[in-house]
């Protein structure tokens, strides 16, 4: 796979955004990049996978619940879905947070 | 015109109420079995329309796309693709949509569309969308699928009727059906060709959709509870424990029911036939052998009656979502927590129900540490060797010693099965972690159709596996430990004369080390066919021994006697492992297609079965 020219697309385009993994519970966040993670590494099987199951550009997307142990797997809301993922693949979602909402808690 | 026969698939996305919709054309005149060659469970069923044209529908797997993720997911692609071994293709595909979730669904249905079968699309639970203020043009949605869509909701039956009439009288007529131009020559899609597809969903969901709705109220409210940090785990295993009191506590009668009916049945043939070796076979062979396998139906009832509940509800999910940490602990993956919980009733549920599990890997693993769950049929063994050796006395307010060692047994499964599980992910099964990635679908009311045909459905395996299987092998066992007859003038019990007893005690050179006396080594042989029979086996042993007193209610005071306590609590320890039961062996063997794995799940069982006995019981003799 053209892993150096995915990394510079990636390298354009993440400003100002942080990954799914990173994002608080009850954050909101536009999705902006699927299958990429914020330093650039890609994954084509699993980008096929989270668009497959619903994750897609433009959509709003939610951190709804945390694993009880250790805060990992995640549960997210995309429209009217309910996912859940583990952080390891919700760092390839990159989404922009809503202006009002802080990013925090970082990914481990 | 001449009629034939429509094969049709029933395709959709995971959730989809696909299975509901199976459950409601075909009813009670569904089967099941396996695709040849592989492990993934085919269901189908033939029915007659109101009309009466016949239709013959398999249910393929869930899939999110043709480029699969998981070996089920392989079937539906192959299947579709015409490259199933001993599958045909089918003639027509009935695409189920969900029509709360247009967008992932209709996805889907355009990539079913490009393989170029005649299709036809069921929007399902449209009650469910109804009630959520989502209202679809359907006219408007079918026009730009380009294939006719009927409004159904599965789980009520309603909209069946014309799903049926809108499937094209011409793919009933032979002569003039037309041949799907499947795309022989799929290639797996890009990335940027599940984007385009997703594109032209998105627009035709738009255009179709009137208006969006509002979300799943009760779904967040639920999740909201069972979901939470603190409250989450307390329901989780709040359910395990109720779970766990059902099977054990209301299984009591009907299995007190079975046990009678067969002892009534040995009775009537022992009555019956002339005494001699046709009457002990029947009795003490096919009637004994299989009965105590029978006897553990009610308990996998009411087990796969909480497990379909469970699963139907949209709750197991979240429990394999709250588990997903623990299990990721060992490498292994939160949707092996259903297939081990399975496996406190029975190793053979278990290891079918691994088939859940995306990944190969640790489907593999999860069906190599099954049997270390205490499964049901180990539970005769322990409660006779603890009555007997371990003394009925408290060691705190409400706490028996006999109830902490069972506890102990249980944990001691579990926690081996851990420690196994992260050896075989570092060792056999290692690999790249897989993604863990699923959707929480919406909760839903169980109907109580889907879960009797479920239940129905179980019990036939069930049954059928104690007909063959266990009934072959309690024949062979029973051979075994009745010729050759004892000598005219034998002092000790007719089975030493026997072919078992010549084995156990050959066996007994390997056993002797760990404590075991020649008795247990011959009461392993019977106990190979399934664990709880080795009970029956020391009573046949000991009863036959000459000692008077050594009837089988009487057990406990003759072990008493005869067992030191070093060796009793060596028997145990050998139980937590013990890896004779053939049934699972084989059932092993049939889900992970070769012999090797059951060998390899033989070999390793032995071996820590060994170990834990050995050390058992020279620890013990050390300080008793």
């Amino acid at each position: 796979m053209d892993t150096a020219l995915r990394t510079e697309k990636a390298a354009a385009s993440t400003q100002g955004l942080t990954s799914l993994a990173r994002l608080g519970p009850g954050r909101q966040a536009m999705i902006k990049v699927v299958g990429r993670t914020l330093d650039g590494r890609a994954d084509g099987m699993l980008e096929r996978r989270l668009l497959e199951i619903g994750f897609e550009e433009g959509r709003e997307v939610e951190v709804r619940h945390v694993s009880p142990f250790g805060g990992d797997p995640i549960a997210v809301r995309v429209d009217r879905l309910n996912i859940a993922l583990r952080r390891g693949e919700a760092a390839f979602v990159l989404v922009a947070p809503r202006p009002d909402e802080p990013v925090e808690t970082p990914e481990t | 015109m001449s009629a034939a026969t429509l094969r049709l698939a029933l395709v959709g996305v995971p959730n989809c109420g696909k299975s509901a919709l199976f459950n409601a054309l075909t009813g009670t005149r569904q089967k099941t079995g396996n695709y040849p060659g592989v492990t993934v469970e085919r269901r189908w069923g033939h029915f007659v329309t109101g009309d009466g044209r016949q239709i013959d529908v398999v249910d393929l797997p869930g899939t999110y796309s043709l480029d699969p993720a998981s070996p089920d997911q392989e079937v539906t692609r192959d299947v579709l693709l015409g490259r199933q071994a001993g599958e045909s293709s089918p003639d027509a595909i009935l695409c189920v949509v969900d029509a709360t979730n247009l967008r992932v669904h209709l996805r889907f249905a355009l990539e079913l569309k490009q393989l170029g079968y005649p299709i036809i699309v069921a929007l399902n639970m449209m009650d469910l969308a109804r009630h959520h203020g989502i209202e679809i043009d359907v006219e408007r949605l079918a026009r730009e699928l380009g294939a006719p869509v009927v409004p159904t909701v599965a789980v009520r039956r309603s909209g069946l009727e014309e799903l049926l009439r809108r499937l094209p009288s011409e793919l009933f007529d032979i002569a003039v059906r037309p041949t799907a131009a499947i795309d022989a020559g799929h290639k797996p899609r890009s990335v940027e060709d599940v984007r385009a597809l997703q594109e032209e969903a998105r627009r035709i969901a738009r255009a179709a959709l009137v208006h969006e709705g509002a979300s799943f109220r009760l779904t967040k409210a639920i999740d909201e509870v069972v979901l939470h940090r603190v409250a989450g785990p307390i329901i989780l295993f709040g359910l395990l424990f109720l779970m766990f009191q059902a099977v054990f506590a209301w299984a009591e009668v009907p299995m007190d029911w079975i046990d009678s009916g067969v002892v009534w049945l040995q009775a009537a043939t022992v009555s019956a036939l002339p005494e001699g070796w046709l009457a002990s076979l029947i009795s003490d062979g096919v009637l004994a052998g299989v009965g105590s396998v029978i006897v553990f139906l009610p308990q996998i009832l009411i087990l796969f009656a909480f497990v379909l509940v469970l699963e139907q509800s949209g709750y197991m999910v979240r429990a394999a979502f709250l588990m997903d940490r623990l299990m990721a602990g060992v490498g292994l993956n939160g949707r092996a927590f259903i297939p081990l919980l399975s496996s406190f009733a029975c190793a053979i549920p278990g290891i079918m129900a691994a088939r859940a599990i995306d990944t190969p890997r640790d489907r593999l693993t999860t069906i190599l540490i099954a049997p270390l769950m205490t499964c049901s049929a180990r539970l005769p063994v322990y409660t006779l060797i603890i009555a007997a050796f371990i003394p009925n006395t408290t060691v705190g307010p409400g706490i028996g010693l006999q109830g902490l060692v069972m506890f102990g047994l249980y944990l001691a499964g579990i926690v081996s099965a851990l420690g196994v599980a992260a050896v075989l992910k570092l060792t056999v099964t290692r690999g790249l972690s897989q993604p863990f990635l699923m959707e929480l679908p919406k909760y839903q009311i169980p109907v109580l159709r889907d879960v009797a045909l479920g239940l129905v459905d179980r019990a036939r395996i069930f049954l059928r596996r104690a007909g063959t299987i266990i009934l072959i092998s309690m024949l062979v066992i029973w051979v075994l430990a009745s010729f050759p007859p004892p000598p005219p003038d034998a002092t000790e019990a007719a089975i030493r004369y026997s072919f078992a007893g010549t084995i156990g005690r050959a066996l007994n050179v390997v056993f002797a080390p760990i404590g075991f006396t020649w008795e247990i080594s011959i009461a392993l042989i019977p106990g190979l066919a399934a664990r709880e029979v080795a009970v029956a086996a020391l009573g046949t042993v000991y009863a036959l021994s000459g000692s008077e007193d050594a009837v089988v209610d009487s057990l406990v005071a003759t072990l008493q006697g005869a067992w030191s306590l070093p060796t009793a609590l060596a028997f145990l320890a050998w139980y937590v492992f013990a890896p004779q039961c053939l049934s699972t062996l084989a059932v092993a063997k049939r889900e992970t297609n070769s012999w090797r794995w059951p060998l390899f799940m033989f070999g390793y069982l032995f071996a820590l079965a060994y170990i834990a006995a050995g050390a058992t019981y020279w620890i013990a003799k050390f300080v008793t």
